[in-house]
């Protein structure tokens, strides 16, 4: 899904081509990093960006120490940015999770309903849930904690996708 | 109904003549539930001997309607497993899984009833480890969990590959200098029915990025023969079950030489016939060895080039497609012709049917509190 629709930028910078660009991969970068897609948000870093930061400081005719500046404002910026909206998603969705749970504890249960997140367990999402992060053969509970985190994100991920419009408006609340 | 109860009764006394019969504390349970085979291990928390080892095919038999009585053992409605295999000209057989992943809800919590009763009767508490596809989403494990509710108190899904690694390292080996352990540098490959499962094993538990499962299987050779069959032999009115039986005793890919004809007998009319099914056996083993194939190289292709030439040397295959005959040495020299280093495979042969059930337990003897899920009712 393209991020290029979001159109938050918390500060005015020039409506440069290059740098709007600079801000479209940044906050890619750091929702990959957020979805656990550590290689790909590397690749971002690494491809992606070096370029677009030579062209855009080229043209800015702006000072180094100035350019070192803006972009590292704009990096926490949106990173900030990202970690608010996840923040927010997870806090709405475990509570609709727990009302769920309510629900269908209290409900008579049709035949066909298969636990208490229905709702998550029909959604779209079907990713396998698996690990994303590396953990040692040795360290079962680590691979349980790592699974169990895995689970909680699928099921958050069904009711309220991360690379939604609702993530970025959740990160302006 | 009451012959079953015996039989039922009696597998019981087996298991909990074991254990005092006033024990209440917990039961731990490691399950493999394959879409073929299932196996199922149990053990105390607080001890090591194995009460319970057991592998049941993963079918429900139901007895067909117009039963005569005393046909089916305790002219029972339902049977499983073996019983269920045994009887299937008077019943409708019924896999509850597909894949995998349960594709029959009521089939399921039937053979998840069935389970409950090879199980110790007084268990107290009962905790079980259950498998997983590795590709196996949210929806895959809600469908389990309704499905052993009434019959698990707590479970923990966790993807087959890390259970098959835990349980193919031998722990008390691990200080040995001459033990080799397995799960270093390895790729494993796991032929199942439904599915083939390929996973980098490098002393980690595999992420996403390391594994692939592709549903191509023993089930997809079965219809491949099928249907290659029907073209040769239009009236011989074979089944799928008829396919599997001839393909489990005369698989092979080892072309022309190591080939052993494939002679099925049906019956066409009332009369028995002999129809030859080595080319169209040998054109489905053909193409799962290519799946396999392909599936390795690509996975090979993403591990890290330094560690290539070590994971060449520990390709690992289990699963029941890896006992069609000449299919380690075969993928080895498809892996090697098409320019991988010194490659070799190794096939674990009918031992495989336990490591996913032994890694569910030893899992189950490490899990915290907070890692168990309740099932609630
Ligand atoms: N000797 C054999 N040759 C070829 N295929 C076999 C042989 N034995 C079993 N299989 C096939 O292996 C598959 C079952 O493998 P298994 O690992 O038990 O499955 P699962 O893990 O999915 O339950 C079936 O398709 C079965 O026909
Ligand atoms: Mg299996």
């Amino acid at each position: 899904m393209s991020l290029a629709t979001v159109k938050n930028v918390p500060y005015s910078e020039p409506a440069d081509a290059r740098w709007a660009e600079l801000e479209r991969w940044t906050l890619e970068a750091c929702v990959l990093r957020a979805e656990g897609r550590e290689a790909e948000a590397v690749r971002v870093l690494q491809e992606r960006m070096p370029s677009l930061i030579r062209d855009w400081s080229a043209q800015c005719r702006l000072p180094k120490p100035a350019i070192q500046e803006r972009l590292r404002r704009m990096f926490s910026e949106k990173q900030d940015f990202v970690a608010r909206g996840l923040a927010q998603r997870r806090l709405i969705t475990s509570e609709l999770i727990a009302r769920g749970r309510d629900i269908a504890a209290s409900a008579p249960r049709p035949a066909n309903v298969t636990s208490a997140s229905g709702a998550g367990a029909s959604g779209r999402s079907s990713a396998p849930v698996g690990l994303r992060q590396r953990v040692p053969l040795g360290d079962v509970v680590g691979m349980l904690d790592g699974l169990a985190e895995a689970e909680r994100e699928a099921r958050r991920e069904a009711i309220w996708p991360l690379r939604s419009p609702a993530t970025f408006a959740a990160a302006e609340l | 109904m009451s012959k079953l109860t015996t039989i039922q009764a009696s597998a019981r006394v087996t298991s909990s003549a074991i254990i005092p019969a006033t024990a209440t504390d917990t039961l731990l349970v490691g399950l493999d539930w394959g879409t073929n085979l299932s196996s199922l291990h149990a053990a105390r928390g607080d001890s090591t001997e194995l009460l319970v080892q057991e592998q049941i095919p993963t079918v429900v038999g139901y007895a067909q309607e117009n039963i005569l009585d005393g046909v089916l053992p305790g002219d029972a409605r339902v049977l499983f497993g073996k019983q269920a295999q045994k009887h299937r000209q008077h019943m409708r057989l019924v896999r509850p899984l597909q894949g995998g992943v349960i594709a029959d809800r009521e089939a399921a919590k039937e053979f998840a009833r069935h389970l409950r009763t090879r199980l110790p009767e007084n268990a107290g508490e009962i905790r079980a480890v259950i498998g997983m596809p590795a590709s196996s989403d949210l929806a895959a494990r809600e469908n389990a969990r309704a499905a052993v509710q009434g019959v698990f108190q707590k479970v923990i899904f966790v993807p087959e590959p890390f259970l098959a690694a835990l349980g193919y390292r031998d722990d008390d080996r691990l200080n040995d200098s001459e033990y080799q352990d397995p799960v270093l540098n390895s790729l494993y490959v796991d032929i199942g029915a439904g599915s083939t499962d390929v996973c980098i094993v490098q002393g980690r538990y595999p992420t996403v990025d390391d594994q692939l499962s592709a549903p191509f299987a023993g089930d997809a050779v079965d219809q491949i023969i099928l249907d290659a069959a029907h073209i040769a032999y239009p009236d011989a009115g074979l089944t799928l079950a008829k396919v599997r039986e001839v393909k489990e005793k005369y698989s092979c890919v080892m072309g022309d030489e190591g080939q052993q004809p494939a002679i099925a007998t049906v019956m066409v009319g009332g009369k028995p016939m002999k129809i030859d099914l080595t080319a169209q056996i040998a054109a489905g083993c053909a193409a799962l060895l290519q799946k396999t194939f392909e599936m390795t190289s690509e996975l090979v292709g993403r591990a890290d080039p330094d560690s290539v030439s070590e994971l060449l040397q520990n390709v690992i295959v289990t699963g029941g497609g890896s006992l069609i005959r000449g299919f380690g040495v075969a993928l080895q020299t498809k892996l090697l012709e098409e320019g991988f280093e010194n490659p070799r495979v190794r096939v674990l042969g009918q031992g495989y049917k336990d490591y996913v059930a032994r890694g569910a337990l030893k899992t189950a003897r490490q899990a915290q509190d907070r890692h168990w899920q309740n099932i609630l009712g």
